[in-house]
């Protein structure tokens, strides 16, 4: 009995054992460690942001173009001859000052309907030729040789000096025929005195009729030279205007001779700068040919061609800067000043003339080319005068609208599907407040270039967003714009904002700086 | 005749054997090479797929998948990985186990030269054998500023180190490939009416040099070619591009800007803040990684002017008048020297990275164990044995050893991690066998036979049961052998080398112990006979007593008390120790000795991947990077910061390299261990703190490189068709991971968010003649530029690249306002043609066997949580997030499958292993039941494992279960000998009790002995503070608790079961044929013949 016991106390504390053992292990195994868990609260990213500002950003429009002067001066040789003088520093580049030698010397000034003598034709070729030389220097781009004209118009005015000879000559003539016309007159009137009284005579007797037959043919005789006087009177009016005619006509071929003898010295008709002088002293110019070629690049037009959408935005007296990337990066400003009325169908363009003022440059090259010998308008100064933007010259411009619209500018980055992320104000599941982000819709606008360093220092590209209204988290200025980590964004995520690590933070107010980058702001 | 009776015959045989070994394993111990893991076998063939320019999801759809489609089919696919960037595809077919991969490349390589209907920009496709690349040292040129002079500087070391032998690939990093730059004015095309397509064709025309034939006239033979332009920037510069009248040219110089350029690339490499470019050495096929890194450092101190001093291998090879120089090393130096004296480098040269340092720091320390091991053991083997068993036990360990490094040599296995490993788990092992047979033989001298016969008749007694355990230890390690993937491939060859050094072990134990043995025993009974006494014999003589008090006053008494009680109450013994079983198995499920996967370890070098969001410009990642380097460099424990921005470059060389402005790599270089406190998980923790949270970062992972694995402790891979299902899975996740302490760098790899500017043509494009194409090209050239022409320049192949400024190509912005020009010539404004749409892509897409995949990693700080447990715990959230979404399918990836992958063969291979050493036991002792009582040991050994981590503070590992492998060997070892020994008192007459009793007080000593011995061999392994160390650590716990807690199952369990089964057959024989026996203990020592089994060890 007491073994039976005894086995049965060994089996009890054997099963006891092994459940104690079980028991330990179930313990164990029940109070195992658990993983320790986080704050539901701890951000899980660490963000950049930028400060929503508002502002009014222009858009701009970029194309291309020529630049075209709006007065160039293409000079022809009036007269042909030999080209005798070339001034040494007249060289293609070499900026002179227009002349109008017509003004110079005397002119051909002709009585009131031809009558009176021609006083003012007495000119003397030589003196003349000196006048337009003295009036040319300073424009003179080269000179013809002269002589000829010289001669010619020497001998314009010899044989107008003729024919006025024979116009005096032919006054003394008439004076005398009226004269003898007197005369004439008298002796028949005696005739007809004398025949009246022998028909009277005769009537009454007193003569015969031989002596009255007489008398009648001399008195025939007499009439007969009246009307010869009489003629010859009428012919010498007509015979004076004839010479007259031929004095206007020698006189006008005296003028065209002194033209020509003027035009052997030639210049420029406007102010600018020579593009070319095609001759040289020796050479023959031929009149008609081109001599030379003067632009003036006071006033320059670039017909730009904009995108065809540029339409709808680009208006006359907006601004345009245009630009050439291989002249150090050289700017012009200009204005539209007219657009062309349709759009070019092959290259899908639209021309608008953009006029650039280089006045107050050309005076500025002036003054520097004054001040500093050799120096030219063309350039190539030691003065380093202003860069002029030239005829010919390729450019591209951009024309920023006048239209401002009300946008917010945020990293192109950071626009995603037509929707930014903005760090909000959020409570979790215990209450507390916590950053997260939140997805807004936004407008997309268009897209800008330049650096906006009030904004971000890194980024250089842009969008101009707009935002949507009726969103329960809305876009307004002072919103933070998560611009770091937006692949790992989704709504709601909890976020901590501008962490630590030297990592940019914005600095943007709403009253920040003015845009430096190519996409002008203005508020 | 046995080997022992043959060897004892012909005792000059055997000691020209030994010698022959010990010569032998000296040379080719020192030959042998040495790497860090053994070389895996080569399973995965890569094929690469470049699409210049092209999007991953163009690449991914126009070749990447026909070329899945065509390779799924093929025999012998295990998985197929493709990973697809701009510009290119990367896939990765693996093979299954056992394939070979020789015809499978050659299919692979059929299957894609059959595809048809490729993009005709798409280059052309390679296909190639994947060969891991293992980047053993880095060398740096910092401080200069000139990058032309560093880039040639670093080409002339680069072609120096090429001229050493056995030295491995060399790579040049932080340098960009030269390039003739063509950048067009875009202002420049309008104004000429030309299109970038057509100034590239000018290029293309005017620099192609074509032959035209041969003038063949009666007397020579004449080649007629084009006469190209030079391929130098200033002729390129006078090609002419348009011909107008009046011999008007223009020239490419009047429209573009030619120069002599870099590649647009964003690289910058900085060490220490200076500008650096660097060459990495990757180790290729048989090279060593240590004498690549030796000779690397030698040319860099020749370099430098320094000097470095001849280690004792090579003032040796001096004195003997070895050719000059004796070594490579030395070579190498000269060679530095010379180049030296001939020109200036532009900066500083040093070595930055030296990873091949990890593999003579832990060879070092192996081998210093084993030194350290094996002097413990003798000193072990003096106190418990004799002097002369001590020293012969210590010379065949020796020779074991020297023998196993012969035939390594021999088989072409390097000395590596594991070998090594091995090496020391078999040391205490083969010295057992020694133990054995040498106690044995001397017991038989002190008996009365003579020294020959002794050591015949002692060893041949036990043969077979050391036979026995050498078989059961080999085929318990065979279990490695089946273990699949990553794990499997690198633990292939410890079973191999353990195998080797057990038979090697064998034949010494059995041929050229017994003779020396008898030649020692019989200069004992010569000086016995002729009164003389040696050192040897006086120092034993007072060993004796202690010996005697120690072991036959004090344990072998102690152990008989406990047995006899232990087995009067056995069944209370059994429910005692199966308690303790299942409460040390709760420990574990508990939690409180967990389980990591991989245990961290402190290291000298950390691995930073620094990852800004796609599209972060390379300027921002460097201001992020330059922030983590001024924290790095302020710390004390930081000796060097190397900086690469824009290219992250993988450290374990199975990774390929990744490329973009918005990555960098940070490579800190610690102080070495002995020279700082904090353990590089500190450094790291401490460089976050420092750092904070730095916004805009997306992820920036700090990793210590170990030389071991690397890679996220967590990684979760997603895979499907719905890409749109995978992210939102994946945030699901990456939020769910975000709930847990000491989870961080979260992130996935989808990198979805690149932002993509896409364009369609606008309705009216085509009738100005424009096609998608067209365009396409035209904006290509903008952006990415054409490549005309490419000649092979000095060390490199040179494009001509024809392309916009970068302030163009680098702005979306200009982009939209460029023109493109018609078919006729006539330019058309841009934003006129094509419309213009931001979308969001993937700049990178991923598959797995022909789905998308997007893998979630994350790290875990270990001293939080170990990422099993947070996996572990994680796995509900993650049922419930793929359950919500169908489509997508959880697949861990990472260490979890290599866990995974290791787990799922290990439990088969070992009931295999268990089955194979049940047979070779019940084949030994002619028994069904004893192996089975035997085999109990092995899942109650597990307690010594589990307390042993808990006492010294270690996580079980993957290392601490493959240390179980062995520990199975080790455990029924002992039992072994028990079980020969009861047999054989049972043989004798003896009751199961009374054979019980005198089995274990005869075998306590050999049993305790031998587990002394092993545990104290690996002693030095366990005590090891050095952080090369603590991989291999819970591997020795492993089978030091293990063997402990056998040893004492052994001795007190092995009894009682033995009993138990007596009681078993007692109650059959009473049930069945109502025969009563009295119990085991009551029959005393009565002899009871019908229960004498007999087998063939006790034959």
């Amino acid at each position: 009995m007491a073994k039976a016991v005894a086995r049965v106390v060994r089996v009890v504390v054997g099963v006891g054992v092994l459940a104690v053992g079980l028991g330990i292990a179930g313990v164990l195994v029940a109070t195992r460690p658990e993983v320790p868990r986080t704050a539901r609260s701890a951000p899980v990213l660490q963000v950049r942001t930028m400060t929503a500002t508002e502002a009014r950003v222009p858009r701009s429009w970029e194309g291309y173009g020529t630049a075209r002067a709006m007065r160039v001066a293409q000079i022809p040789a009036q007269v042909s001859g030999l080209v005798v003088e070339r001034p040494a520093q007249f060289e293609a580049g070499f900026a002179i000052e227009g002349r109008d030698l017509n003004a110079v010397g005397p002119g051909v000034e002709l009585g009131e309907g031809g009558a009176g003598p021609v006083e003012a034709g007495t000119i003397d070729p030589s003196a003349y030729l000196g006048a337009v030389r003295d009036a040319a220097s300073g424009g003179l781009i080269l000179r013809i040789e002269p002589s000829d004209y010289l001669s010619r118009l020497s001998s314009a005015l010899e044989q107008v000096q003729a024919t006025r000879a024979q116009l005096d000559s032919l006054d003394v003539q008439e004076s005398r025929t009226r004269e003898m016309v007197a005369l004439v007159i008298e002796e028949r009137e005696i005739q007809e005195r004398e025949l009246e009284r022998l028909v009277g005579a005769t009537a009454q007797g007193g003569g015969n009729e031989s002596e009255v037959e007489r008398r009648r043919g001399l008195l025939l005789l007499a009439q007969r030279n009246e009307t010869n006087l009489l003629d010859q009177v009428d012919r010498i009016g007509p015979r004076r205007a004839e010479l007259r005619a031929m004095v206007r006509e020698q006189w006008a071929a005296a003028e065209v001779a002194r033209q020509n003898l003027a035009r052997t010295v030639v210049t420029s008709p406007i102010a600018g700068v020579l593009q070319e002088v095609m001759y040289r002293p020796g050479e023959w110019a031929q009149a008609g040919t081109p001599i030379a070629r003067v632009v003036d690049l006071s006033r320059i037009e670039v017909p730009l061609r904009l995108p065809q959408a540029a339409g709808t935005a680009v208006a006359v007296g907006d601004e345009a800067v245009l630009r050439i990337d291989t002249q150090g990066g050289a700017e012009w400003r200009g204005r539209v000043v007219r657009l062309a009325p349709e759009a070019d169908a092959q290259t899908r363009t639209l021309t608008v003339y953009v006029e650039v003022d280089q006045s107050e440059a050309i005076a500025g090259a002036a003054e520097s080319s004054a001040s500093e010998p050799g120096a030219t308008l063309a350039g190539g100064a030691s003065g380093d005068p202003p860069a002029l933007l030239r005829p010919g010259q390729f450019v591209v411009g951009q024309v920023q609208s006048r239209r401002l619209e009300r946008v917010v500018l945020v990293p192109r980055h950071a626009v995603e599907e037509d929707a930014v992320y903005v760090a909000a104000q959020s409570e979790d599941v215990e209450g507390a407040s916590v950053m997260v982000a939140r997805r807004v819709a936004v407008e997309v606008l268009f897209s800008l270039v330049g650096s906006r360093p009030d904004l971000d220092p890194i980024e250089n590209q842009w969008m101009a967003v707009r935002p949507v209204m009726g969103s329960e988290v809305g876009l307004h200025t002072g919103s933070a714009i998560i611009v770091s980590n937006l692949d790992d964004l989704h709504d709601g995520l909890l976020i901590g904002v501008n962490g630590g690590g030297g990592a940019h933070m914005t600095t943007a107010t709403p009253g920040g700086a003015e845009s430096t980058g190519t996409a002008g702001e203005e508020r | 005749m046995s080997l022992a009776a043959f060897g004892v015959r012909k005792p000059v045989v055997a000691s020209l054997v030994m010698w022959a070994v010990i010569i032998a394993g000296v040379l080719f111990g020192l030959k042998l090479r040495r790497e860090f893991f053994p070389e895996s076998r080569a399973d995965r063939v890569v094929i690469a797929v470049p699409y210049p320019g092209a999007s991953p999801e163009e690449i991914e759809r126009s070749l990447v998948i026909k070329i899945e489609d065509r390779i799924e089919r093929l025999r012998g696919v295990k998985e197929i990985t493709s990973s697809i960037s701009e510009g290119g595809a990367s896939i990765s077919v693996e093979f299954e186990h056992g394939i070979d991969i020789e015809p499978a490349l050659a299919e692979v390589k059929r299957e894609v030269d059959a595809l048809q209907d490729l993009p005709e920009r798409a280059e052309r496709i390679t296909v190639s054998k994947f060969e891991p690349n293992l980047p053993a040292i880095v060398l740096s040129l910092h401080g200069g500023s000139d990058e032309t002079a560093m880039k040639e500087a670093i080409r002339q070391v680069r072609d120096d180190l090429r001229t050493l032998p056995k030295m491995g690939d060399i790579e040049i990093s932080g340098t960009r490939r030269d390039e003739i730059s063509v950048e067009v004015r875009p202002e420049a095309l309008l104004e000429h009416g030309l299109s970038l397509t057509q100034v590239a064709a000018r290029v293309r025309q005017a620099m192609q040099e074509l032959p035209a034939g041969t003038l063949r006239n009666p007397s020579q033979s004449v080649p007629v070619r084009t006469v190209a332009v030079e391929e130098h920037a200033q002729q390129v510069r006078g090609i002419v591009v348009a011909a107008g009248g009046e011999g008007r040219l223009l020239t490419l110089g009047d429209i573009a800007d030619v120069r002599r350029a870099y590649q647009d690339v964003d690289v910058l490499q900085r060490l220490n803040g200076e500008t650096a470019v660097s060459l990495t050495v990757f180790k290729v096929g048989d090279e060593d990684a240590v004498n690549i890194a030796e000779m690397v450092k030698a040319y860099a101190a020749g370099r430098r002017g320094e000097t470095i001093e001849p280690d004792g291998w090579e003032r040796a090879s001096m004195l003997m008048g070895g050719q000059h120089p004796v070594s490579n090393r030395l070579r190498a130096y000269e060679l530095g020297r010379q180049r030296a004296g001939e020109s200036v480098l532009p900066g500083q040269l040093t070595v930055t990275t030296d990873l091949a340092r990890f593999i003579v720091g832990r060879l070092h320390l192996l081998t210093d164990d084993v030194g350290a091991g094996a002097f413990l053991v003798f000193l072990t083997l003096i106190l418990t044995l004799n002097w002369r068993a001590a020293w012969w036990v210590n010379s065949g360990m020796v020779v074991s050893l020297l023998g196993t490094l012969v035939v390594m040599y021999a088989a072409g296995i390097t000395l590596n991690l594991l070998t090594m490993v091995g090496l020391i788990i078999v040391i205490g092992i083969v010295v057992d066998d020694s133990i054995v047979i040498a106690e044995n033989i001397t017991a038989k001298h002190e008996a009365g036979m003579s020294p020959q016969e002794a050591a015949v008749r002692g060893t041949d007694e036990i043969a077979w049961p050391v036979i026995g355990t050498v078989a059961t230890m080999t085929v318990a390690f065979m279990p490695l052998l089946l273990l699949e993937g990553r794990i499997g491939d690198l633990m292939g060859v410890l079973p191999i080398v353990v195998g080797i050094a057990l038979v090697v072990s064998l034949v010494e134990t059995l041929f050229l112990l017994p003779v020396h043995m008898s030649k020692s025993l019989a200069g004992v009974d010569k000086r016995k006979a002729a009164g003389k006494r040696s050192w040897i014999d006086i120092m034993d003589r007072r060993m004796a007593p202690i010996r005697v008090v120690v072991f036959d006053k004090w344990m072998v008494p102690a152990y008989a008390w406990a047995l006899e009680r232990c087995l009067r109450h056995r069944y209370m013994t059994m429910c005692a120790v199966i308690a303790m079983w299942l409460a040390s198995l709760g420990m574990v499920a508990g939690g409180r000795v967990p389980f990591s996967f991989l245990a961290s370890s402190d290291a000298e070098t950390i691995n930073g991947e620094l990852r800004m969001p796609i599209g972060t410009p390379a300027a921002r990642t460097n201001e992020v990077a330059a922030l983590v380097e001024a924290a790095a460099v302020a710390m004390p424990e930081v000796k060097s910061v190397y900086v690469n921005v824009g290219n992250v470059g993988s450290l374990d060389g199975n990774s390929p390299n990744s490329n973009g402005g918005h990555l960098a790599q940070i490579i800190l270089e610690l102080q070495p261990v002995e020279m700082r406190d904090k353990p590089a998980e500190a450094v790291i923790s401490e460089l976050r703190r420092s750092l904070g949270n730095m916004a805009g970062v997306k992820s920036f992972r700090l990793e210590e490189i170990g030389g071991g694995g690397s890679g996220a402790d967590i990684n979760l891979g997603l895979v499907g068709d719905d890409t749109e299902e995978l992210l939102a899975v994946a945030v699901e996740i990456k939020a769910a991971l975000r709930d847990y302490e000491g989870v961080f760098d979260i992130t996935d790899d989808a990198e979805q968010g690149q932002r993509e500017a896409r364009f369609t043509l606008r309705s009216g494009a085509s009738e100005l003649g424009f096609t998608q194409a067209s365009v396409g090209e035209q904006v290509r050239g903008m952006v990415y530029g054409l490549e005309p022409y490419t000649f092979a320049g000095e060390r490199e192949d040179v494009d001509v690249r024809v392309t916009f400024p970068a302030g163009v190509r680098r702005s979306l912005g200009d982009l939209e306002r460029q023109h493109v020009f018609t078919p006729e010539g006539v330019a058309v404004p841009l934003g006129e043609v094509v419309e213009f749409e931001m979308a969001e892509s993937f700049a990178s897409v991923r598959r797995l066997n022909r789905e998308r995949i997007v893998s979630i990693t994350a790290d875990v700080d270990s001293s939080v949580a170990s990422p099993e447990a947070v996996v572990a715990d994680l796995q509900p959230a993650l049922d419930t997030a793929v359950a919500r979404h169908p489509g997508v399918r959880l697949e861990v990836r990472g260490r979890q499958k290599d866990m995974a992958d290791s787990f799922s063969s290990l439990p088969l291979a070992m009931l295999m292993a268990m089955a194979m050493i049940y047979v070779i036991l019940a084949w030994l002792f002619g028994s069904y039941t004893q192996p089975l009582l035997i085999l109990t040991n092995v899942p109650l050994s597990v307690i010594g494992m589990i307390w042993g981590h808990w006492v010294l503070g270690f996580e079980l590992t993957i290392i601490s279960l493959i240390g179980g492998v062995a520990l199975a060997g080790g455990v029924v070892n002992d039992a072994v000998v028990f079980t020969e020994f009861y047999n054989i008192n049972r043989r004798a007459g003896m009751s199961v009790f009374g054979s019980c009793m005198k089995s274990g007080r005869e075998r306590i000593r050999a049993i305790v002995l031998t587990t002394f011995t092993t545990v104290i061999g690996m002693g030095p392994l366990i005590m090891e503070q050095s952080f090369q160390a603590r991989f291999l650590i819970p591997m020795a716990i492993t089978l030091a608790g293990g063997l402990i807690a056998g040893t004492l199952l052994t001795l007190i369990v092995l009894p009682a079961l033995l009993l138990i089964l007596d009681d078993a057959r007692r109650l059959g024989r009473l049930v069945w044929r109502g025969e009563s026996e009295p119990p085991a203990e009551a029959s005393g020592l009565v002899v009871q013949p019908s229960a004498v089994a007999a087998g063939p060890g006790g034959a």
